[in-house]
């Protein structure tokens, strides 16, 4: 697979049905990313459970869609902004929004939109959002669950689709569900898929994983990263442990390391 | 039209109390161009050399104009404060303000030219500098990176690229600008006066835009009270208003 132009971002979404361990495995690819020769990696929180912010150690105390709410409550209250100061006040608050530290940056896209339509307004936003990826080389966004939802003010910048199962059918039909209508609505350069939480290699063998579905590797249940969970930690200072070796060889077979694995 | 005589006055007087300090820097305008930043100006904290007017700390940034040729002297760069290359490791206040000298402007003409005139700093693209601004708020957060520190990014180059940018214009014959990064005092000081000419901004805003003409439930009336043009702008539109029903 070609190794990516350096000038491009990356931009990964990691989806698949909810509680298949999505937020830990784009927390592992921001710290696996991030550790990458000092490469500027934006993590972006697209679940309105805003999980990866607290993987990752962020506060998420501001979000996109705070800033759209006050937006269209000004449009509302009529304020007289022209098309010019709109962008200019979206983009200022965007980046304030955004939490930094070292070489990676955090952005929460908080709740799914609400009322109203608010085209102008959603597709400033969807085009400062594309502005600020491009200044990055990594971007990682922990996609809400199913694709219906996915959140349509990011989706859009996606170059390479990660979908995560469990070892459940159902996981396995909705990320093919996902890869099928992702085809269509997001324009991706590759796609793969994770297995995650599999018990052994028999366990692997035996899962009906559909041929059109280019499996990038699987994860065993570790302990490690269960501690992690359960206690809240954040996932960049974890351990080098089986699951960071094993997303690490995902990112390598999907293409988008800059650095062998 | 002359809507901001008391702020050029106020300026004037902000600077005269600097000038007793030997606070007040002239600095010459960089004559080589800067590059331009092509799309990648996004600089984060750890490529950042100087921050100047984070949110958290002040902020004030706006514009002024006149017809009169004494109030502003072309290609002017003045400091208060210390400049960018000696600021490495730091988040300086940071104050801004513009000041412009043009002909031609009238009832008619002078609020798209406003925009037009607000509407360029939002163009500017230079490598290394990150510059995010809200009109609303008069606020300026800018980033400079330590690869532009070190290539030699200052107040000069960045004074002088707003100084070329706006002199493209053709109704605008001179323009001056003044820094100031030397305290929050001193750009609370400045903001004040930025609040004011934001009250004539916004007094011009609604007028243009909402075609309000109802005074006594206005809440600029007493900017309109103050500012002799304005109120002539005023009439201007209420009888182009009333001429097309």
């Amino acid at each position: 697979m070609d190794k990516p132009n350096t000038n491009d971002p990356v931009v990964i979404a990691v989806c698949g049905k909810g509680g298949v361990g999505k937020t830990s495995i784009s927390a592992v690819m921001t710290k696996v990313l991030s550790g990458s020769g000092g490469a500027k990696v934006l993590a972006i929180d697209a679940d309105p459970a805003v999980g990866l912010a607290g993987a990752l150690g962020f506060s998420a105390k501001r979000t996109v869609d705070h800033i759209r709410s006050e937006l269209i409550e000004r449009i509302k209250n009529n304020a007289g902004e022209d098309r010019r100061e709109m962008i200019a006040r979206m983009d200022y608050e965007l980046l304030e929004a955004m939490e930094e530290r070292r070489n990676l940056a955090f952005l929460a896209i908080g709740r799914p939109e609400r009322e109203g339509c608010y085209c102008q307004v959603n597709h400033f936003l969807k085009e400062i959002i594309a502005s600020v990826v491009g200044s990055f080389d990594y971007v990682i966004i922990d996609g809400e669950a199913g694709i219906e939802q996915v959140n349509r003010r990011v989706m859009e910048t996606v170059t390479h689709l990660v979908l995560v199962s469990d070892a459940s059918a159902k996981g396995i039909r909705v990320v093919e569900t996902i890869r099928e209508v992702a085809r269509e609505a997001v324009g991706y350069e590759q796609c793969g898929l994770i297995l995650n939480r599999i018990r052994d290699r028999a366990e692997k063998e035996r899962l009906n994983v559909p041929d059109s579905q280019m499996l990038l590797g699987w994860i065993p249940e570790d302990d490690t990263v269960r501690g992690y969970d359960i206690t809240g930690r954040n996932f960049l200072e974890i351990p080098d442990c089986a699951m960071v070796r094993e997303v690490r060889a995902c990112l390598d077979r999907l293409g988008v390391l800059r650095e062998p694995a | 039209m002359e809507l901001f005589e008391t702020q050029f006055g106020a300026i004037r007087h902000f600077l005269s109390r600097e000038k007793n300090t030997e606070a007040v820097k002239t600095l010459r305008k960089a004559v080589r161009p800067w590059p331009a930043g092509l799309g990648r100006n996004l600089i984060l904290s750890q490529d950042t050399a100087v921050e100047l007017g984070n949110p958290k700390g002040a902020s004030g940034s706006f514009l002024l104009w006149s017809e009169r040729t004494t109030d502003v002297q072309d290609g002017r760069i003045r400091l208060v404060g210390p400049d960018l290359p000696e600021s490495a490791g730091r988040s300086l206040p940071f104050g801004k303000v513009v000041m412009i000298a043009g002909c031609g402007f009238t009832a008619d003409n002078t609020y798209p030219r406003y925009r037009e005139m607000e509407g360029l700093r939002y163009a500017m693209d230079l490598k290394g500098y990150m510059m995010r601004a809200v009109s609303q708020y008069q606020r300026e957060w800018s980033r400079v990176s330590r690869d532009a520190l070190d290539a030699g990014f200052s107040f000069s180059v960045l004074g002088g690229a707003i100084i070329d940018q706006y002199r493209r214009l053709e109704y605008i014959t001179a323009v001056e600008i003044l820094f100031v990064t030397d305290s929050c005092e001193k750009v609370s000081a400045l903001q004040a006066i930025g609040d004011q000419a934001g009250r004539i901004i916004g007094a011009m805003n609604k007028m243009s835009v909402e075609m309000s003409f109802d005074c006594d439930s206005c809440e600029y009336v007493d900017v309109c009270g103050d500012v002799a043009d304005l109120r002539s702008m005023r009439k201007t539109i209420r009888k182009t208003a009333e001429v097309h029903g």
